[in-house]
């Protein structure tokens, strides 16, 4: 296990940029928690799916030019609206490998809010939440 | 006949093994109603409209269990005793169960999924129209429809809580079938489990017209080593006025906090 | 701080004219500039076998989502950032106030109740006290008037409900006359019980926990409000009007009223994945004419450790 995933696991919180006492959540607003000036671009090997309301979840092994591994968490929008453009949670098999482009979260933890895809077979899909950039909301 | 149980052991039911389980079938399974007995509604259907419950313990554990510190004795209702998994599923079951005070997702409020929604302790209800019928149980305010306008299953891959369900009539029973499950749902507070390739048959029918026969078919090939099937009986709720409740237990770890924690007011 | 949102008698002339949808100029068709407001009359539209108006179906508002009540079109008060910002220009080219009451469109707060709410909004990008995070967020259910102002929903009837579903949660108006839960029970989407007149379902609601607030803007009413609800539905089938009165004397110095328009979801809509979130209908008979439906509801993400960690770490 990574730093990055066992800091994650004794955390278990995305925590807010500059925040005192207990962080908490504040899912839908992509400002609270992500960094819209801060987008990259991430290749990774997905490990894990979760498809929930309100936010669709993969996580992704990356692997740096040493060769060291990071599990990230990579949020993308509600699954119904990607079912609406096309994708579906079947679409994305496990060990297989996906680019993802983003914006990273606030805390400097492993995980993006994702504003694309692109699968394996080369599709390409929107993939952001409600009042994420580009989301048109 | 012999019977592969999922613990290993081959046995040969005797004939009284064989009376006894059809003697629980009956018990559990009562007669139909008299066609004329049943709430029927303007196309003639039986008209299922109304708020049920079971008072079975299906939910503290389907298979037959003695008591334990967080539930009584019960019979269960799996026909034929046991859920027939396979090995790494018992196991996996086992632990579930170690858990279970912990790892229940009914404990975190999650919505009780299918079938677990229709035995859970906790009222629902049932709003029928010709074209479906919506299950909103009272435990998570969440709905399940059930269509009955003549549609199929979507193409899947979508991975529901409580499935997808498409039903038609076989006389006054309905018959619905329901897949594309997510595998986030527990079967029972004993940890019993399946996966995403869950497939449910179910028949609802009227023993009275207060009470409810369910039955349903259980598969899954990566989870059981065949089909298996449960039966409870549902009763109406007839107290006056008797109404659901809003039970999204998930806020009351939050509730404090809103509209505004209560010494900021002035 | 806040910049004053300016209303001009024109712009409030232009939303009671009932100007037809296709003089439109916002880029999504969901997001309508002016007012559809629907009139109180008898009900000529399609009904139930009881009698009663049938209002089934698919809808979604008109004019916004859960940011700002008071400029729903508008951008949040806060840049991402958290910085302050000025209300984007020229205000009397997008959707009024959804207060029609007081006239000024602003929440008649308190003063503590003022400086409360705007705390809140200060705080949304930086939630750092669990009472900063917007319940919806959190899946909490959006109560019963905000819950129109996120996501398309579906309405359903029998002859004693009126079941509303929506992605934050599920109401039931009752139509009989059964009596209310006791005050000791209160709840996110209230008690609520209804009755016709004409197009107009008018509505009590009971029991309402008022902790779903107004919007991520902050706005708040305490437990003790009451809630009058009017919806009107055109005959036509494709348009109508909420109207809710909230009276609050701990919060509030004068009762307000919204209004939230809301436009019925057919299979020629447009897909968004916000407001129109249906799917075909699968028949087994291909020759039957396109039908939509929505798929099940729910808001599970923080149902994790009952919402106090993320997905992230769930499991």
């Amino acid at each position: 296990m990574t730093k990055f995933t066992s800091l994650l696991a004794a955390t278990g919180l995305i925590a807010t940029l500059g925040s005192v006492g207990t962080p908490a959540q504040a899912h839908h607003a992509f400002a609270a928690e992500f960094d819209a000036n801060k987008p990259i671009e991430l290749r990774g090997t997905i490990t894990r799916l979760q498809w929930t309301n309100p936010h669709s979840w993969i996580h992704i092994a990356v692997t740096d030019e040493d060769g060291d591994v990071t599990n990230w968490a990579v949020e993308f929008g509600a699954p119904y609206s990607l079912l609406q453009k096309g994708l579906r949670r079947t679409d994305f098999e496990l060990g297989t490998e996906v680019v993802v482009n983003g914006f990273l979260a606030k805390s400097g933890e492993p995980v993006l809010n994702a504003s694309n895809v692109t699968l394996p077979d080369g599709r390409d899909f929107l993939t952001a939440a409600e009042d994420s950039p580009g989301a048109g909301n | 006949m012999t019977t592969l149980h999922s613990h290993g052991a081959i046995s040969t039911p005797s004939r009284f093994g064989v009376l006894a389980i059809g003697l629980a079938l009956l018990i559990t399974t009562g007669a139909k109603a008299d066609a004329s007995d049943i709430p029927r509604t303007a196309e003639g259907r039986p008209d299922f409209s109304g708020i049920w419950q079971t008072l079975s313990a299906a939910d503290s554990g389907l298979e037959p269990h003695g008591a334990r510190k967080d539930a009584p004795p019960a019979p269960g209702i799996v026909t034929g005793g046991l859920i027939p998994y396979q090995d790494w599923a018992l196991e996996k079951r086992n632990q579930n169960f170690a858990q279970r005070a912990s790892a229940d997702p009914a404990l975190q409020c999650f919505t009780p999924g299918t079938p677990r929604g229709i035995y859970y302790p906790e009222p629902f209800q049932i709003l029928q129209r010709p074209t479906d019928l919506t299950l909103l149980f009272q435990h998570s305010y969440r709905a399940r429809t059930i269509h009955t306008n003549g549609s199929v299953h979507p193409e899947g891959g979508i991975g529901f809580w409580f499935g997808d369900s498409r039903a038609s009539w076989e006389g006054d029973t309905l018959v619905v079938d329901v897949v594309d499950f997510n595998d986030q749902t527990w079967l029972d507070s004993a940890g019993n489990f399946h996966g995403n390739n869950l497939h449910v048959v179910e028949r609802w029918s009227f023993i009275d017209e207060n009470t409810l026969q369910y039955e349903a078919t259980l598969e899954d090939p990566d989870v059981y080593t065949r089909p298996w099937d449960i039966s409870v009986i549902l009763h109406r709720h007839r107290e006056p006025g008797f109404q659901l409740i809003e039970h999204t237990c998930y806020t009351l770890e939050y509730d404090d906090y809103y509209p505004y924690p209560s010494q900021e007011s002035q | 701080m806040n910049a004053r949102i300016h209303r001009t008698e024109f712009a409030w002339a232009i939303g009671l004219l009932l100007i037809t949808p296709t003089q439109l100029w916002a880029q999504n068709s969901w997001r309508e500039p002016t007012v559809y407001r629907v009139a109180e009359a008898d009900w000529n539209g399609a009904v139930l076998a009881n009698g009663q108006p049938d209002v089934q179906g698919h809808w979604s508002n008109t004019v916004g989502n859960h940011n700002n009540m008071v400029d729903p079109q508008g951008n949040f008060p806060y840049d991402d950032n958290n910085e302050p910002q000025a209300p984007r220009p020229n205000r009397e080219n997008r959707a009024p106030s959804r207060l029609v009451a007081p006239a000024d469109g602003e929440f008649p707060f308190q003063p503590w109740a003022r400086a409360l709410q705007q705390e809140f909004a200060a705080h949304l990008f930086n939630a750092f006290e669990p009472q900063y995070v917007e319940p919806l967020a959190r899946c909490a259910p959006g109560g019963p008037t905000k819950s129109l102002m996120w996501h398309g929903f579906e309405i359903r009837q029998d002859a004693n409900h009126v079941l509303f579903l929506f992605d934050s949660g599920t109401r039931v108006i009752h139509l009989d006359d059964k009596p209310v839960l006791h005050g000791n029970i209160s709840l996110w989407n209230g008690d609520s019980r209804g009755h016709w007149e004409g197009n107009t379902l008018v509505v009590t609601v009971a029991n309402h926990n008022a902790k779903s607030r107004f919007g991520r803007t902050g706005e708040f009413v305490s437990e003790n409000a009451t809630l009058e609800e009017r919806f009107i539905f055109e005959s036509s089938g494709n348009r109508f009007l909420y109207q809710g009165t909230y009276t609050d004397p701990t919060v509030l110095t004068a009762p307000i009223t919204f209004e939230i328009p809301v436009r019925r979801i057919t299979a020629e809509s447009e897909l968004d994945g916000w407001n129109n979130i249906t799917f075909p209908v699968n028949f087994a008979d291909s020759g039957r004419a396109p039908e939509i439906e929505a798929y099940e509801r729910t808001c599970a993400e923080n149902n994790a450790n009952h919402g106090a960690e993320s997905a992230v770490a769930a499991h």
